[in-house]
């Protein structure tokens, strides 16, 4: 029997949250919620495993702080000493301001860049789904791989306001 | 109400010798070494007295931001407050010896000193003993008030009273801001008084705070593993890690911030402090308050799980515990002792205001439900998820 995959629209946050952890205690297959703001707790309703972008951040964070000493002592030290009120070429404290708002603006900048280049979110992606209002105030969950008439029948007992079928299966 | 004591008897009376032992050190201090005896008492006085009034800050803020999450164990803070009367007699104790710890506190100081005479229309002992009375009344009758709110809404459940508290929270934050900025210049500042730093008070704050947060965390856990709370779970723990975690980061910031200035400027009588502080063992001791207060927290509690692990958790906030004494340590005890050196009233004195603190902690929060619980925002805070 040939599978099919559902859109349900709910109308607030803790709908959709409910829905999803109904959804997965009955077993049935997410593909995804989206939600015009981030849900709390989404992530473990929708049983994601942790994010590996948190490790992106640090490994940003670690290079900008690399990148930002190295360059100054570089600077300080070898390209270009100056004499700056007689203090030593290689006065650290001096260095910090500089290397800690690199550090920020690498891993800040970077994790964001990462983000978009992973999941593929560049300028003239065709949208999801237009027209459900996941960019406006409903939230939808998209269950996938049951017969219609079950995912159906979750949907309504859930109370989603209204129920679409997905057609190919946009992602 | 005895039973409800977190203490057993013997745990008791081991804190209430310790208060007696720790006020026996003081009192052969004042004999043997008076400075250094007045020192210890302002150094444990201001530590744990600042802790109350930042516990406060913590309900303030939580209150004004429509905060759910803490409600559950906002008798914990609101339990911390009850240090802030034996903390003004602290400060009634530091002023009848003010002579042996603040130099200007001598009327021949100021006539052949320039500075202490221009400042002394500010830095005289009968308006430092009025903001003093001004500042400790002030922080009891909003911690009375706020706490009596809370209390009150246990009996009747008046949403009301939130309401009362949200706008007394408000009024506190600024009185507060005030407050807290002499307290921080009378207090500790004033005792090298020709030294200042307008980032004095803020960084002050920045470690009064992290200590409040790190103390509220570390009493709520260990108090949880009692069942105190008993729906208090890892996004409780993942939240109070983040604000610690934070607050560790935000007191490096502010450290750095009045150092680097004066450090770059490197102009006599601003850098007098650090040139003090850099010599003579005190390096040690400043690293070891850097360490504390923002490395080891930080290092420990980067990763989420580690924010959501007890023991994690706990070793992070007594590593700020210990990291706001050493920080206190280097604010004090330079000025007045010259090399870094540990004397044997150190100890007994903190470890005695230790006692009390607990005695009192322990007895405020027995003396009213464990949790607040027809708070509004309660039900909120018991399906806390993240």
């Amino acid at each position: 029997m040939q599978t099919k995959t559902f859109v349900g629209v709910f109308d607030s946050g803790r709908a959709v949250l409910a829905a999803a952890r109904a959804a997965r205690g009955k077993g049935l297959i997410i593909r995804d919620a989206y939600t015009p703001f981030p849900v709390h707790g989404m992530d473990e309703a929708l049983g994601l495993p942790p994010s590996w972008l948190s490790r992106a951040c640090f490994a940003l964070g670690a290079a900008g702080l690399t990148a930002a000493l190295s360059f100054q002592y570089w600077v300080s030290l070898f390209n270009w000493p100056m004499n700056i009120g007689g203090k030593p070429f290689d006065a650290s404290p001096a260095l910090i301001p500089i290397a800690f708002e690199i550090t920020v603006l690498v891993a800040g900048v970077g994790t964001v860049l990462t983000l978009l280049a992973f999941r593929g979110l560049l300028p003239g992606k065709p949208a999801a789904f237009s027209g459900l209002g996941a960019t406006d105030d409903k939230f939808l969950l998209v269950l996938e791989g049951r017969p219609e008439a079950e995912l159906q029948a979750f949907y309504r007992e859930q109370g989603a306001l209204r129920v679409e079928e997905l057609a190919g299966g946009a992602r | 109400m005895n039973h409800r004591s977190l203490l057993d008897p013997r745990a008791r009376s081991a804190c209430a010798v310790l208060a007696v032992l720790g006020a026996a050190a003081f009192l052969i201090g004042l004999k043997a070494a008076p400075q250094r005896a007045l020192a210890g008492l302002l150094l444990g006085n201001v530590y744990f007295l600042m802790l109350s009034i930042t516990a406060l800050v913590f309900i303030a803020i939580s209150n004004l931001a429509g905060a759910g999450w803490p409600v559950l164990f906002r008798r914990v803070p609101e339990a911390m407050t009850s240090y802030l009367p034996a903390g003004a007699l602290g400060m009634l104790i530091v002023l009848l010896g003010a002579h042996s710890l603040y130099h200007w506190a001598h009327p021949a100081a100021a006539v052949h000193d320039l500075l202490l005479h221009a400042k002394a229309g500010y830095l005289n002992l009968p308006f430092w003993a009025v903001r003093a009375v001004l500042i400790l009344s002030l922080w009891s009758a909003f911690a009375r008030a706020l706490l009596k709110n809370s209390r009150l809404q246990d009996a009747d459940g008046d949403v009301a009273r939130t309401h009362k508290n949200k706008r007394l929270s408000a009024v506190f934050m600024v009185v507060f801001g005030a407050t807290f900025t002499l307290a921080s210049i009378d207090w500790i500042m004033s005792l090298e008084p020709h030294w200042y730093s307008t980032m004095f008070p803020w960084y002050m704050f920045g470690g009064a705070f992290l200590h409040a947060l790190a103390a509220i965390a570390l009493l709520t856990v260990l108090l949880n593993q009692r069942g105190f709370f008993t729906p208090f779970n890892e996004h409780h723990r993942h939240d109070l890690g983040k604000y610690v975690f934070s607050f560790g980061i935000f007191w490096a910031y502010l450290w750095f911030c009045q150092f680097l200035l004066i450090w770059y400027a490197n102009i006599p009588e601003e850098i007098s402090y650090y040139a003090l502080r850099s010599s003579r063992g005190w390096m040690a001791v400043q690293a070891l308050s850097l360490l504390a207060n923002f490395i080891v927290p930080s290092a420990l509690l980067l990763r989420i799980a580690s924010k959501k692990d007890e023991r994690i958790l706990i070793a992070a906030c007594l590593s700020v515990c210990a990291g706001r004494g050493l920080d206190l340590y280097v604010m004090v005890m330079p000025s007045l002792s010259g090399a870094a050196r540990p004397h044997w009233l150190d100890l007994p004195i903190f470890l005695g205001l230790a006692g009390v603190f607990i005695l009192l902690f322990d007895r405020a929060f027995a003396a009213a439900p464990a949790v607040p619980e027809k708070d509004p925002y309660l039900v909120e805070s018991l399906h806390h998820h993240g």
